[in-house]
């Protein structure tokens, strides 16, 4: 049901915007980092599917945009909401090449997170901190070309 | 000149004999500087009088500390208030996350293009605390004495408990452990109102988000140990699955995961217990705590034979009103307090001066007819001896008698 979705929103998008094979496949993977050791006694960080995740346990969020089409995509932008029951942890975000800004408003406005503030308890404006982002943003500083693949990073904690 | 004070009290008595500094020494507190002389005749009287003696008497105990129990039960009600914290995302809930992206080709906006939805199931995190609220000061041979701990569980998922109590490090042990469940209240009123807890049983289901229930360890002192001496008690508790009496299993690091819930230990070390077993414990500590009565005894000058009442010396003939100050500073009734006194040499008692707690006393041996409970010379030869009585935790009684000078 959901990639049918997905495939008709791509058709659409060729459909009405007039650009025949230009898409981008968006997809996303939840990891977590567990530690190995090895017969020789060496420990190796590994990431695998976040399959045991239990409260205090972070979560890697990968999301990686892939051009299918065959023209280069502008001005991309990915947002991503904040789980519910987790939260962001500061400064987990990355991408090569892009701008990351963040919301504490439920995605209705962006910016860097020292420009962020939220209301305190008693009504006045403190500093956002990682708890109050509700959604990231990362926007390209570069175009992607056909069959590129650009993912971006975060790590979030389960409350 | 010797003058003994022999105090008789049933607990192990800590009066420390040989001279007691206080007694008579220095001027009242609210002495004025017009008093000056008169205490300073005093000073030469207690010097005179100094070497106080206080006799150590009968060891016996008594039984119950039902105000120190109330009290803890307090202590521990507060604190277990303190213990709520966040403590997790539910077992079995989804997390979802779903991405989009906005882009342009060739200068035309694109439709927002959706990413899968990425999900995962919330494991069960088996974490618990056992945690001592108090210690408990306790007398020798009582019974029935609470130690106040709390079982919190710090988990994100309901689990029930099974408790153990043992015997741990200590100058003695406690015997006939129990194990009792809190009412509802938080606060311990006795066995006959918690429930005992059946061992080998689930004590109770707690619910995630730092519920926590007041658990009690009762136990009997044995008659043995001294003042200052401890006995630990460790409680352990062990996750059993909700509503059974099943202990719970934990996933390993080299378990695979599955597609439900799994269950992972994170519980931290406790007194008895290793880390992410499942089980946490602490140790509470009973303390043997013996207050000693306190005896502060001082002296006036009342009269003498040329100035009467007015700035009199303590010469052959003048009169000294001796006053002891007994004084249970102890959180328990101390019982059958005796307060002997030995009439100083050189001295001579004056008839029918004793007064206790302000009443008159007579001299005469009245335990048979009970008129009052002091004599003269009776029980105790060349002495006053005073039964106070009970003297209840923090009161203090006045005893006064009068000598003249020989």
């Amino acid at each position: 049901m959901k990639s049918l979705i997905k495939i008709s929103s791509v058709f659409l998008l060729m459909l009405f915007a007039g650009q025949v094979l230009a898409a981008i496949e968006l997809k996303t993977v939840a990891e977590i980092e567990i530690t190995e050791t090895d017969e020789k006694g060496k420990k190796k960080v590994k990431r695998v599917p976040a399959t045991r995740v239990v409260p205090g346990t972070e979560v890697i969020y990968t999301i990686s945009a892939k051009n299918t089409g065959n023209k280069a995509a502008e001005n991309i932008s990915v947002k991503d909401p904040i789980p519910e029951n987790m939260a962001y942890v500061d400064g987990s975000a990355f991408g090569a090449g892009t701008a990351i800004t963040f919301s504490v408003d439920g995605g209705k406005t962006y910016d860097k997170p020292e420009k962020l503030t939220v209301k305190n308890t008693t009504g006045k404006p403190r500093r956002a901190t990682a708890d109050d982002y509700t959604h990231i943003r990362w926007t390209f500083q570069f175009k992607l070309k056909p069959g590129q693949v650009a993912p971006v990073w975060f790590k979030a904690k389960l409350k | 000149m010797n003058l003994n004070i022999t105090i008789d009290f049933l607990l192990s008595t800590q009066i420390r004999a040989g001279p007691q500094p206080q007694a008579g020494a220095g001027p009242p507190a609210h002495a004025g500087p017009t008093e000056f002389a008169r205490i300073s005749q005093q000073q030469k009287v207690v010097n005179f009088f100094s070497n106080t003696n206080v006799r150590r008497s009968t060891m016996q105990y008594f039984k119950k500390l039902k105000a120190t129990g109330i009290l803890f039960a307090l202590v521990m009600f507060a604190a277990g208030m303190q213990t709520a914290m966040a403590v997790g995302t539910a077992s079995n809930t989804t997390i979802a996350n779903t991405a989009t992206v906005d882009y342009q080709v060739s200068g035309f906006a694109q439709a927002t293009v959706t990413s899968n939805n990425e999900t995962f199931l919330v494991d069960n995190r088996v974490d618990l605390t056992v945690a001592n609220v108090a210690g408990t000061n306790v007398l020798p041979s009582s019974t029935d004495q609470p130690l106040t701990f709390t079982v919190t569980n710090t988990g994100n998922t309901t689990q029930g408990y099974a408790l153990t109590a043992t015997n741990g490090a200590g100058d003695f042990n406690m015997g006939n452990i129990r194990i009792y469940i809190d009412d509802g209240d938080n606060i311990w009123e006795g066995i006959g109102t918690e429930t005992l807890y059946v061992a080998a049983t689930n004590a109770f289901d707690l619910a995630a988000n730092a519920t926590s229930v007041n658990v009690y360890v009762v136990a009997d002192t044995p008659g043995t140990p001294t003042n200052g001496q401890t006995s630990d008690i460790d409680l352990l508790a062990t996750t059993l699955n909700a509503g059974t009496t099943t202990v719970t299993t934990g996933l390993t690091d080299a378990d695979p995961n599955t597609a439900g819930v799994d269950v992972v230990f994170g519980d931290a070390a406790g007194t008895v217990d290793i880390v992410e077993d499942g089980q946490h414990s602490a140790v509470g500590t009973y303390t043997i705590a013996i207050t000693p009565l306190t005896l502060v005894k001082s002296s006036v000058v009342a009269e003498d034979p040329f100035n009467g009442t007015t700035n009199p010396k303590a010469i052959p003939g003048a009169r000294i009103t001796y006053t002891l100050l007994v004084t249970n500073p102890g959180a328990t009734d101390a019982t059958t307090v005796v307060v002997v006194d030995d009439i100083p040499a050189n001295t001579t008692y004056v008839a029918e001066s004793i007064t206790l707690g302000g009443a008159a006393q007579t001299d005469a041996e009245d335990s048979g007819v009970p008129v009052d409970n002091s004599d003269w010379n009776v029980t105790n030869p060349g002495a006053i001896t005073v039964n106070v009585g009970t003297l209840g935790a923090a009161a203090s009684v006045t005893i006064t008698f009068d000598v003249t000078i020989n």
